[in-house]
């Protein structure tokens, strides 16, 4: 709380005028001498350095009086004059936590009062006067001493004996301190203006106080502090000139014979730095450009170590680890070595490029070759081909009953209709010859358009084909499109005509693959063949399943051969050509033409493979 | 949320699914049957509009590659894919125009695609010439006579070197053919069921991230 001087109304901590009467209220700040924190008013000790914001009254013993005292040097924290007592250098290193021989608050320059004539030159040294705060705003009037004189310390006066009174009386100019004459007293203490004088008492003499309770004799947070002037602020706290410190009562009585009342010992170590040194020039501090602080001059950059957490600890040399070692050294051998202009592409690649043209050209003109001369030339170099699956495979369909409703697998397109087309052509007329109803179905795309071009070359009679033919057409879903047609043959829709599978009359008495009198499964991939095994095991594993497939299936198809999963099997153009030779359908010349164009190519790239393997086993292994 | 949208959501429905699923095949009364059918009923749905999904994706990153060098090869791809799409809705919805759509079959698809796969020959033909250029091994050698006896075997040559070839042959593709694709189905079919097992645990989630 902020007590009013006027009408001693208490008001807010931090209020400047008065709640009441609006009377400027004191200013609500002590700057500490030490760290220059502000501290609320009352403040005894700095909240941020606890260094004594108010200097302790002490009066030394007569007897431990110094002989020459020195000057004082400021109001709440003195330096240690020579000679002083060794108790008080104890209670201001206690007080300061600082070397007491080095100490010179910076406040002192504060307490000069503007107006005041300037110190001659040689009484102040030129940095120090720099150092000098701006001049203060004249004291307002100090309310009568006895007012100003708390209780306490009136109570202290009592109970403590005082001091001997000094050598020689200060002179009154200066309130409540003892000053040495005018001609002793130092240039820079004419400056401070003081409250007026206060009367003592010439008889009163300190009680020798070796020891004193600071915290006993000072005055509490609610009482009024001693005057003091704020550098900047525009009002003095309280006027108390009994209140001035006894030792600063104690001023020299003769001038310093040095520096006009300064000793050079005096100046401490960490203010002189500070002081210009003549012939250097004052370099302008930068201003900083970027973040919340741009505009400001004078910031200090981040020391060393600043910017590293408390716990880093200090990287500590150490020998390099050998892996470490033989990276570099690597590294600098790389580095050493000349470079080396890589050969042109064109260079090298020149020759490579001509023999694999010359290869691939060489293979293409004897493949093509193979392939042609058949169709020109009539070569008797084959004979009959065999081949026992097929033979099994038409024995099988040739007991199916007619009538017999078969489901097909269409599992190729285009790209392998060349050779499915020989392999499934003669099991389809086959199955159209004995009156079978052809239930088509598959789950590639191109399947049910490849279907129904060779069934309509293989159907002699284009009428019947809604009596024998129903392409259900595509089944997305792999093997789930699989399973779901198996069991729901009836709910398709024919793919040709649009129609229901419902109402076909091919579909009449078939719902699913429990109606079915016979699967035939053309596929040119193994894994629609496996596809196809695996769902009908599990949907019907009672109904027999034949397959034609293509040559390059052949192997893996065997082992469902074997294992009865399979009744039978065409594989291939031979098993087709085997297949169309039993049948008879007069297809036979063009199956004569391709399989001797097939035995050709295959003479071609097994001579192609013996002639290549002896020339680059013979002319040595390329890298 | 972003873990139960990703995670635990996808993760439940694939092992209920599946769980359902199997349980509908290993005890398949009418319940649990017609539900295995319903669920296998909406995989094909969806595996029906992801082929529609995959369509509009292949034009659009197709449509990004046209701008840049090279794009000619897109704009082709493109063209065609709208082309093929146009005539077999036109065949659908006319039937009189169904013609179109064999023509388009029949004329241009089948003859490039058997074209692509007819080179399939050629650089089998060129890479068997090549075989030993690179690598002179053991399984090399044993791959390029066993390639030789197959490929000689199936030729119907006249006697005696026919029927030698073709015995050996048959040799060949009954044992040591046999045995190392039954392995390899055995190892399929293992591999299948275990991937299955880890799909329904929740193992593995192929289906998110």
């Amino acid at each position: 709380m902020i007590y009013c001087p006027k009408c001693g109304t208490a008001n807010r901590q931090g209020s400047k005028f008065c709640n009441e009467c609006g009377a400027p209220l004191p200013a609500t700040g002590l700057r500490c001498p030490m760290c220059g924190a502000m501290n609320p008013a009352g403040n005894l000790y700095c909240d941020r350095c606890s260094a004594r914001l108010i200097p302790a009254e002490r009066v030394p013993p007569e007897e431990e009086k110094p002989e020459r005292p020195s000057p004082p040097k400021g109001i709440s924290l003195p330096s240690v004059p020579l000679g002083e007592e060794e108790w008080l250098s104890e209670l201001r290193a206690e007080a300061l936590d600082l070397a007491p021989e080095e100490e010179t608050p910076g406040w002192p320059g504060e307490l000069e009062a503007p107006g005041e004539p300037p110190t001659p030159e040689t009484a102040i040294p030129e940095w120090l006067a720099e150092l000098e705060a701006p001049a203060a705003p004249p004291a307002p009037e100090a309310p009568p001493p006895e007012a100003a004189i708390p209780e306490w310390l009136v109570e202290l006066e009592e109970t403590v004996p005082e001091a001997p009174p000094p050598a020689e009386k200060p002179t009154p100019p200066l309130a409540g301190i003892p000053v040495p004459p005018s001609g002793e007293i130092p240039e820079w203490l004419r400056d401070v203006e003081f409250a007026p004088p206060i009367q003592e008492e010439p008889s009163a003499q300190p009680p020798p106080v070796a020891e004193v309770d600071v915290h006993a004799g000072m005055p509490s947070a609610s009482t009024t502090v001693p005057p003091i002037l704020i550098e900047g602020e525009e009002e003095i706290l309280s006027t108390a000139p009994a209140e001035i410190p006894d030792w600063l009562k104690e001023a020299p009585a003769e001038a310093p014979p040095e520096y006009g009342g300064l000793v050079p010992a005096e100046i401490p170590e960490w203010l002189r730095p500070l002081q210009p040194r003549e012939g250097v020039a004052v370099e302008e501090e930068p201003t900083e450009t970027e973040g919340f602080l741009s505009g400001l001059r004078g910031l200090l950059p981040i020391g060393k170590g600043l910017d590293m957490p408390a716990t880093a600890q200090p990287l500590l040399p150490r020998a390099p680890r050998p892996a470490a070692v033989a990276r570099a050294e690597l590294l600098q051998g790389l580095l050493s070595r000349p470079l080396i202009t890589p050969p042109t592409a064109e260079i090298r690649e020149a020759p490579r490029q001509s023999g694999w043209v010359l290869t691939r050209f060489l293979v293409g003109v004897i493949l093509l070759a193979a392939i042609l001369l058949p169709m020109l030339v009539r070569l008797p170099l084959f004979g009959p081909p065999t081949a026992p699956t097929a033979e099994a495979l038409f024995a099988t369909v040739n007991q199916l009953p007619g009538n017999t409703p078969v489901l097909i697998a269409w599992e190729y397109g285009p790209a392998e209709s060349d050779e499915m087309d020989r392999v499934a052509g003669p099991l389809i007329e086959h199955l159209l010859r004995r009156e079978a109803r052809l239930i088509v179905v598959s789950t590639r795309m191109e399947g049910p358009a490849a279907a129904e071009a060779l069934l309509a070359s293989r159907l002699v009679d284009p009428s019947e084909r809604s009596r024998r033919i129903a392409n259900l057409g595509y089944l997305p879903g792999q093997a789930a499109g699989v399973r779901e047609a198996l069991g729901n043959l009836g709910g398709r829709t024919e793919a040709m005509t649009g129609l229901p599978a419902s109402q076909l009359d091919i579909m009449a008495d078939v719902h699913s693959i429990a109606d079915v009198g016979m699967v035939v499964i053309l596929a040119a991939q193994p894994d629609d063949l496996k596809t196809w095994l695996e769902q009908i095991s599990v949907a019907n594993p009672n109904v027999p399943v034949v397959a034609g497939v293509s040559a390059r299936i052949e192997l893996i198809s065997t082992p469902y051969l074997a294992a009865g999963q399979l009744r039978g099997m065409v594989a291939g153009l031979t098993g087709g050509a085997v297949y169309e030779r039993q049948l008879d359908t007069g297809w036979g010349r063009e199956y004569e033409y391709y399989l001797t164009s097939l035995g050709m190519a295959q003479l071609a790239i097994a001579a192609l493979t013996v002639i290549g393997a002896l020339i680059f086993l013979v002319g040595g292994r390329k890298r | 949320m972003d873990r139960l949208v990703k995670r635990i959501l996808p993760t439940s429905i694939a092992v209920g699914t599946g769980l359902l699923v199997l349980l509908g095949y290993l005890l398949p009364v009418p319940p649990l049957a017609s539900v295995r059918d319903e669920l296998i009923r909406w995989a094909v749905i969806i595996a029906a509009f992801a082929f529609i999904l995959g369509f509009f994706n292949l034009l659009r990153v197709h449509s990004g590659r046209a701008r840049k060098p090279g794009g000619i090869y897109s704009v082709i791809l493109i063209l065609t894919a709208l082309t093929s799409l146009v005539l077999t809705l036109a065949a659908l919805l006319i039937p009189s125009l169904r013609f179109l759509g064999d023509w388009w079959f029949r004329y241009v698809l089948s003859p490039l695609q058997a074209t692509v796969a007819g080179l399939i020959a050629f650089v089998l033909a060129v890479a068997a010439f090549r075989l030993l250029r690179h690598r002179r091994e053991a399984g090399v050698l044993v791959f390029l006579v066993a390639a030789l006896v197959v490929l000689l075997g199936t030729l119907p040559l006249p006697a005696p070197a026919g029927n030698w070839l073709a015995n050996l042959r048959t040799w060949w593709m009954n044992v040591p053919a046999m045995a190392g694709m039954r392995g390899l189905l055995i190892g399929v079919g293992l591999g299948v069921l275990l991937v299955g097992l880890r799909v329904l645990t929740g193992s593995d989630r192929p289906y998110s991230d």
